[in-house]
């Protein structure tokens, strides 16, 4: 082991026991199978109602006293998770199974090898029972790398039904120009404090917004082999008018109205400061548990587009998978562990989405007919739009995160620098400065020499 | 010779530096033992991760091959890190002058007290001293946050429009240099108190005789005998505000359109992306160290000059 491996294990144990210290066990009255081999799982800590099913469910798993599996999880919260997998594997004791993200595949999982190929772990069933656009992303040359758990839109588009019909606005709007309709008419109904129309701030307009931007422009900021830029397009200009007008007519607050910004942006619509927003899909399982007042007052719509076209896509798909490690010595006793949690029994692996109130989609073709087939009233319109979102959805890129962040810079420059007393010639120089910035911080990156074009391409 | 005659003077101090001598060669081992802590926690705090920075940044990261000045190359034409060095250096204009002329003039005012609610003024004002950077960020982020902060609760219950500081350029960095001054008044204020109790009160005496008007004085006599603890101040001030990183992340997040990224910031944030070469950073980190240090010598030279002309 070098100097350079060494000072970083080093430091990462550290990192591990702070992280150690921040995770979660619980093992309450919990039946213990003599000498049955355990299956460590790595998780990450979300809502309580998430983590609470997960311990559920390895009680459930732990109580079947024939199978020889013993199955231990550990809970890391979203600061130390990274750490903690990147410590265990540099200390030859990498979690049996561990939670990763569909973004962080490639880069975290297959270039590293960290993963095993599922195909015939998981067997030829579980395998064709994936959706096939989810599919995709998991898979990499034919292999599928980690098994799905859920997707989560990234954006969605929520109202308050009282607000709008305080305004006469009649039905959720579905393109951009209804969109600023029915944001002139709420305007004057709001107090000092409230907006129309809460959208992605910061960062976050680095990746709330490529739904958006796919809708718009057909396609993202850079070609699918990703080295060439092509946000000096008119769909670009299109999107980019579209944040200088609403940021222009007053309609948008200028700042988070939400402690973390657009991941909890739903609270804003539900303590009366917004009357609609863009959210993600998570939000839904916060208005249920956290504004059950308000719930039946929240309608849900697929985000208002350029031409109002439903059938495209018009978000983002992320969410969770699990993976098995390549290091582990019982490959197969995980994967008997992650086919009982995920894909041998479609009602089991329904209470999952029940839980989450039905805020995220199903990603396998049994568990999503069963939950249409199965959804209660009140969740129905809920559970048809993220399931239509979701179908229609596209990975998220993985190509270059500063790519990411020069289109939302571009975005912000239109909510900073609009001017609602200058005409449309100073929009039209607003538009194209802001584009031609991000074109040459975009074109700076791809120039690099360490800058690697679209792996899945080659 | 008479073996009781007294000895001469040189005599003794031959006899001293002797016995001087001696007790310092025999002690020298303790005294070198006695520094030993200091110089071993200066070697591995200081010094290895001075010279290994050093060498990684002619490293690449993964392969640890010799790249010659390829990271400084990336740095140099890193545009964001050039924006961020034009960030902070207006931020630490504006925080170095305000926090001269409020220190000064409170301590003028504290000097004109001179009693026990002088003191009690004192132990008020050193207080937020002890207070971190992320923790007075928190204090001020309750203030200025945009979804319910104090100022947008009263803005709001006077139906007026609340402010965001997060988006306007200027109140993007009033959010930053605000808190930045709150946190240095009381130390800074302090030391301009020190020395101005410490300018012997004959030249004022002396200045009243000659007939000086206050402004007079206070030109001729006060701010001239200020100068070392003007400089020190400076120099503080100028070392700390261009290594600020917490007040900008907590506050603004470097935003809006990276007008309030500083280069420590944009550092913190190039090392944790995994897309930008690591060593970059730190080829970036020695540049920062670089330009403080060189900012500081200008400094120390003006100071240098100033005292060549007294003596």
């Amino acid at each position: 082991m070098d100097h350079k491996r060494t000072l970083k294990t080093l430091a990462l144990v550290a990192l591990a026991s702070i992280g150690m210290a921040s995770c979660q066990t619980d093992s309450e009255d919990e039946y213990v199978e003599p000498g049955a081999t355990v299956i460590t799982m790595y998780a990450q800590s979300f809502e309580d109602w998430s983590n609470s099913h997960l311990i559920e469910m390895r009680k459930k798993f732990n109580s079947i006293e024939d199978d020889g599996i013993q199955l231990d999880i550990k809970l890391f919260e979203d600061s130390v998770y990274s750490d903690a997998l990147t410590s265990a594997r540099e200390n030859n004791a990498a979690p049996d199974i561990f939670m990763i993200s569909y973004g962080n595949i490639y880069h975290d999982l297959i270039v590293p090898g960290y993963g095993e190929p599922l195909n015939d772990l998981m067997g030829e069933a579980a395998i064709d029972d994936i959706l096939p656009n989810v599919l995709d992303m998991v898979s990499y040359n034919g292999q599928v790398y980690a098994y799905p758990q859920l997707v989560e839109p990234s954006t969605l588009f929520f109202y308050r039904k009282s607000m709008f019909a305080t305004a006469g606005v009649t039905s959720a709007p579905s393109t951009w120009s209804d969109l600023l309709s029915a944001c002139s008419k709420v305007l004057p109904t709001l107090r000092k404090g409230q907006y129309c129309l809460g959208l992605p701030i910061g960062t976050a307009l680095g990746w709330a917004t490529y739904g958006m931007q796919i809708n718009t422009t057909g396609g993202l900021a850079v070609n699918d082999k990703w080295d060439q830029c092509l946000v000096d397009s008119q769909g670009y200009r299109d999107l980019n008018g579209f944040f200088y007008d609403v940021y222009a007519g007053g309609y948008c607050p200028a700042g988070n109205v939400s402690p973390k910004g657009y991941t909890d942006i739903i609270e804003g619509l539900c303590e009366d400061k917004l009357a609609m927003t863009l959210a993600g899909s998570w939000s839904i399982a916060e208005i249920v548990n956290d504004y059950p007042d308000v719930l039946d007052d929240i309608g849900i719509a697929m985000i208002p587009t350029a031409d109002g076209d439903a059938t495209k896509c018009s978000a983002t798909n992320g969410g969770w998978t699990y993976a098995i490690s390549s290091s582990g010595s019982n490959k197969a006793k995980a994967a008997t562990v992650l086919k009982w949690f995920l894909s041998d029994d479609t009602e089991r692996t329904a209470d999952f989405f029940k839980a989450a109130c039905y805020s995220k989609a199903a990603v396998t073709k049994s568990v999503q007919a069963y939950l249409s087939a199965n959804v209660t009233d009140e969740y129905k319109d809920m559970l048809a739009i993220v399931n239509e979102v979701s179908s229609l959805a596209e990975a998220e890129p993985k190509y270059l995160w500063g790519i990411s962040t020069a289109v939302g810079a571009m975005f912000e420059t239109m909510a900073v620098k609009c001017d609602s007393s200058k005409g449309d010639s100073f929009r039209t120089s607003t538009v194209n400065n802001a584009i031609s910035t991000a074109v040459q911080t975009i074109n700076s990156l791809i120039s690099a020499s360490d800058y690697q074009t679209n792996p899945y391409l080659s | 010779m008479n073996s009781a005659r007294p000895l001469v003077d040189n005599e003794m101090f031959r006899l001293d530096k002797k016995r001087h001598n001696r007790f310092t060669y025999r002690n020298q081992w303790v005294a070198y033992l006695m520094l030993l802590p200091a110089f071993a926690l200066l070697t591995i705090f200081v010094v290895t991760p001075l010279v290994m920075a050093l060498i990684r940044s002619f490293q690449d990261y993964n392969t640890s091959a010799f790249v010659g000045l390829q990271n400084f190359e990336y740095i140099f034409g890193t545009d964001l890190f050039a924006k961020s060095f034009r960030n902070v250096l207006v931020m630490t204009a504006i925080i170095t002058v305000v926090m001269i002329v409020i220190t000064f003039l409170f301590a003028l005012v504290l000097k004109a007290m001179n009693n026990k609610f002088g003191s009690f003024v004192k132990i008020v004002i050193f207080i937020p001293f002890f207070i971190s950077g992320i923790a007075a960020s928190v204090i001020f982020t309750l203030l200025t946050n945009y979804g319910g902060g104090l100022i947008t609760s009263i803005l709001v219950s006077l139906n007026k429009d609340p402010v965001s500081f997060t988006s306007d350029e200027v109140l993007a960095y009033a959010a930053i240099i605000i808190p930045t001054l709150w946190l240095g008044f009381g130390y800074n204020t302090l030391v301009m108190y020190a020395g101005l109790i410490n300018i012997p009160n004959d030249y004022f005496d002396a200045a009243k005789i000659d007939g000086a008007s206050w402004w007079q004085t206070m030109v001729h006599v006060t701010i001239p005998s200020m100068r070392n603890y003007l400089v020190l101040i400076i120099v503080n001030l100028i070392t700390t505000s261009m290594q600020m990183m917490e007040i900008p992340l907590i506050m603004t997040e470097g935003g809006p359109l990276d007008e309030t990224l500083t280069p420590v910031l944009y550092l913190f944030n190039a090392f944790r992306d995994p897309s930008r070469p690591a060593n970059a950073t730190i080829a970036g980190a020695l540049v920062v160290m670089v330009v403080i240090m060189g900012v500081n010598i200008v400094v120390f030279r003006l100071l240098q000059s100033k005292r060549s002309e007294d003596a």
